[in-house]
């Protein structure tokens, strides 16, 4: 038998050439040493690697020599047996040998199919050598990212938003939109944080003043919009730039959302910038007319002196006037009240108030502001004054004694006065008339001893009562008497007292913040000899310690919204922990809303 | 503008030396963007936003315009940069342009968005920015560093050149194989088969190959050759030559791979996130309207 071994190698450009060499012999010897029949310059096949063998039957035996393995039809074997006429393809290490048969020969396809090295395949240097030959596109993660992000930050929140439009309300848990939220809601809003919709109800369309009022029920429009319009006067050219382009994006003018940012932080709702008062109160008089209100600029240059509400006459209802500081305006309360003589420290007042058993706390300077003005329940104002708590320790109404009871007239209440005097002198009433404080002057609570300088003594029931009326008694001490046209009658009546609830009704105060300044420091009470001195500081008290909106040393920034409001007409509304001055029983009967006993 | 204006100099056609593009034009895009940069911030400065500064401001919003205009501007580099034909602008101005106004992007998105920082679309918008950003500067410090480096470790050769070194060395090594035993020859072999360029990302930027099977076959080898309980020393010898000499080269090779890694790695990031960052400003310009 013949072998026939065929040596196939390849030319640059492809081109395929065949060396051939026959060998008459039964075995053949093939491994990667040079005594081997079929040498393959290998050096993944061992020196000695295997024997091709012509049985006398016409079969093919192929047997590993060392036992290395070789690759015969895709398996690897270390014998092969191949059937008469039949052919194989067996692989050594990088050889691939392709046996077949002619008559009776065999004939053996010997080729190389892989490079003596890897460095020897082709390689695109500029390729290989860059990072993209292991970084891959960077087409890839860009598109991953550019349809990642499209869709869970634009895509997604614009899906839950039409999922939601014109819904009542949406579930308190994560909704897409939330991605776009630019900041925290103010604490004010902060409910409202997963409900982008509440505010943001149509597409590219600013916040209408709709989604505000619909919670917002109460709060009112600052003036007449005809006024507004007006008092904002021409804008200047950059704003009436700033002002078409917002048009231009769906955004008017004048809308709630001009004043109040939000997704500021989770802070309470900031102030109104100064600006949103000045732009329209600075220079007002010259664009309104009409106007009755004062021009006014930043707080420390351009602020007129305060014009407190001023009763100028206490009635039915009281007359009040808003008069400036400037002019030193006179109150006429119907109260007669000297706060310096209460105040003292050495006079009859102290001497008394530091035998008072309510008062001997105060130590021994005499009565203290605190002792009749009691702060509200949040510290910010001070509930009225009333003449029985307040007054009544010292100001005793007692004018008889049953057994141990002081027996004492009702405050606020002149014909029930005028009957139980009466009845008093007409023997209908207690025992010991003499000694009754109230026709005498003050005497000490509990005692019915009275101080002799006011034992009047009168004689009978008439003169009695027209002496507590008059110069010198019980009710003339700190009211405004009116009396009876005729002198027989005893129709005497009080004119109300008329204190207004707040003496700056434009502004608000808070006491509390003020807590660590002493009354006096602003109110000069203890210089004030009547109560028709109007014991409100001017404007230059508080400049002491308020700079304007621009911040100076020393002092606190202060723009109009610390004390002004836009929306609100009563300033204790606009504080609402504050108190109101409660209407006592003696009030609802007589039908007056006037602070009545407030000093 | 005449400042924008093409200097003569400059022009594509005629030799002239080479200048960086960086200092380009005497540093021209630097001087404008520095510039533009003062300008914003003093403009920052000087108005007085209440309640605070912010994006939701007319300054925010200007600013806010001129950020996208010039992000968009900046990515076209890449389109630029594929299109060469004669035009106004030479690539080197493109990308002088492209590095001075993009690091004036800090100034103007950071102060578009008045530090102002949260976990939504606005402000992811601004940290992919500001990925693309850095990693442009790295870009510029390794154009500026690495090129010099490069050139000093491949010498004389091209990367071409260093290849065929390579080739003609496994050549010789694989023929020296030859008469060696199976067990060197399969050493030796591992060394033929193995890729010089299959190193992952990390290997090539670390350049470091722990199983590295030509560095093991030099040890082997190389201890086989002074063994001498070995036959056929001469041809075992001449392979550990051949492998000494192949270590070397694929040291060579290596390291130009880690400074081409260096080089390039960069861009992984800022091309992939600039796209990113395309997404996430329209996703943020079209809620800021649509939420408006």
């Amino acid at each position: 038998m013949i072998f026939t071994v065929h040596h196939v190698s390849f030319t640059n450009d492809g081109r395929e050439i065949i060396r051939s060499k026959d060998y008459d012999q039964s075995t053949l010897s093939v491994g990667r040493g040079p005594g081997c029949d079929i040498a393959l310059p290998d050096v993944s096949v061992p020196l000695d690697h295997a024997r091709i063998t012509a049985n006398a039957d016409g079969t093919l035996s192929v047997d590993a020599v060392a036992g290395a393995p070789f690759m015969a039809n895709g398996r690897s074997v270390t014998t092969l047996k191949i059937g008469r006429g039949d052919g194989a393809v067996i692989n050594f290490g990088s050889h691939e040998f392709i046996i077949s048969r002619a008559s009776e020969d065999v004939v053996i396809r010997v080729e190389r199919k892989s490079a003596v090295a890897d460095s020897s395949e082709a390689k695109d240097s500029k390729f290989v050598f860059s990072l993209g030959k292991v970084g891959g596109k960077m087409r890839l993660p860009a598109w991953i990212l550019v349809v990642t992000i499209l869709a869970t930050l634009l895509v997604w929140p614009i899906w839950t938003w039409s999922n939601f439009h014109m819904a009542k309300s949406r579930a308190d848990t994560f909704h897409a939109d939330q991605t776009w939220s630019s900041g925290k809601l103010s604490l004010g809003h902060a409910a409202l944080a997963k409900d982008c919709q509440a505010c943001h109800v149509n597409a590219f369309e600013s916040v209408r003043d709709s989604s505000c009022v619909a919670c917002h029920t109460k709060v009112h429009d600052h003036a007449d919009p005809k006024s507004l319009a007006g008092a904002k006067g021409e804008p200047n050219p950059f704003r009436q730039v700033l002002n078409a382009t917002s048009r231009m994006f769906n955004r008017p003018e004048n809308s709630c959302v001009d004043c109040h940012m939000e997704h500021e932080g989770a802070v309470s709702a900031p102030a109104t910038p100064q600006r949103f008062c000045t732009d329209c109160h600075v220079g007002l008089s010259t664009r309104v007319k009409t106007t009755k209100l004062l021009d006014v600029g930043d707080f420390a240059k351009d602020h007129p002196e305060f014009r407190p509400s001023i009763v100028t006459s206490p009635g039915e209802p009281p007359t009040i006037q808003r008069i400036s500081l400037a002019s030193k305006p006179k109150e006429n309360s119907g109260l007669k009240f000297p706060h310096a003589l209460h105040l003292s420290s050495t006079n009859g007042v102290a001497r008394m108030a530091m035998t008072l058993p309510a008062y001997k706390g105060a130590g021994s300077a005499g009565l203290k502001c605190s002792d009749c003005h009691a702060a509200s329940a949040d510290k910010s104002t001070f509930v009225p004054v009333e003449m029985e708590k307040n007054c009544g320790a010292c100001h005793s109404l007692g004018f008889g004694k049953v057994g141990n009871t002081v027996l004492t007239l009702r405050h606020g209440d002149v014909p029930q006065t005028i009957a139980q005097i009466g009845a008093l002198y007409r023997g209908i009433g207690p025992q010991n008339p003499a000694g009754n404080g109230f026709l005498q002057g003050r005497h000490v609570p509990g005692s019915s001893r009275p101080t002799p300088r006011f034992d009047v003594g009168s004689s009978s029931p008439d003169a009695a009562i027209r002496r507590v009326f008059s110069t010198g008694g019980a009710c003339y001490e700190c009211h405004q008497v009116v009396a009876p046209a005729s002198p027989a009658s005893l129709n005497f009546t009080i004119k109300p007292i008329s204190v207004p609830k707040h003496y700056m009704p434009k502004a608000w105060f808070d006491h509390k913040a003020h807590d660590t300044s002493k009354c006096e420091s602003c109110h000069t009470a203890r210089k004030s000899k009547s109560a028709t001195d109007v014991l409100m500081p001017g404007i230059k008290s508080c400049q002491t310690c308020h700079a304007g909106a621009t911040p100076e040393h020393d002092k606190v920034p202060s723009t109009c919204s610390m004390c002004h409001g836009y929306h609100f007409e009563d300033p204790l509304k606009a504080k609402p922990a504050a108190i109101a001055p409660k209407t006592t029983a003696a009030q609802k009967r007589q039908g007056t809303t006037t602070g009545k006993g407030r000093a | 503008m005449a400042f924008l204006a093409r200097n003569k100099a400059t022009k594509r056609s005629g030799p002239s030396s080479h200048v960086s593009f960086l200092k380009y034009e005497d540093y021209r895009w630097l001087k404008i963007a520095s510039a533009f940069s003062a300008l914003a911030i003093l403009i920052y400065a000087l108005v007085d936003v209440e309640p605070r500064p912010s994006g939701n401001s007319w300054y925010g919003y200007t600013l806010g315009t001129i950020g996208a205009i010039l992000i968009l501007w900046l990515a076209l580099l890449g389109w630029r940069k594929r299109n060469i034909k004669p035009g106004q602008w030479t690539l080197k101005s493109w990308v002088s342009a492209h590095v001075w106004l993009g690091l004036s992007l800090i100034v103007v998105a950071t102060l578009h968005c008045a530090f102002q920082f949260g976990w939504n679309v606005h402000t992811l918008a601004y940290v992919l920015m500001m990925i693309v950003i850095l990693s442009g500067v790295y870009g510029i410090c390794a154009y500026t560093i690495l090129p010099k480096q490069l050139s000093a470790n491949r010498g004389d050769m091209t990367q071409v050149e260093m290849l065929d070194n390579l080739r003609s060395i496994d050549r010789q090594l694989h023929d020296a194989t030859q008469p060696l035993s199976t067990e060197l020859a399969n050493i030796i072999g591992a060394s033929l088969n193995d890729d010089p360029f299959a190193g992952s990302i990390l290997a090539r930027l670390k350049n470091q190959y722990p199983s590295c099977p030509t560095q093991f076959a030099f040890e082997t080898v190389g201890a086989a050759s002074r063994s001498k309980a070995n036959g056929n020393t001469d041809e075992i010898v001449r392979a550990a030559q051949l492998l000494s000499r192949k270590v070397s080269a694929l040291a060579n090779i290596r390291r130009h791979i880690q400074l081409k890694a260096q080089l390039e790695i960069w861009l992984y990031f800022h091309v992939p996130v600039t796209f990113a960052l395309i997404a996430a400003l329209i996703a943020h310009v079209v809620s800021v309207f649509f939420y408006w």
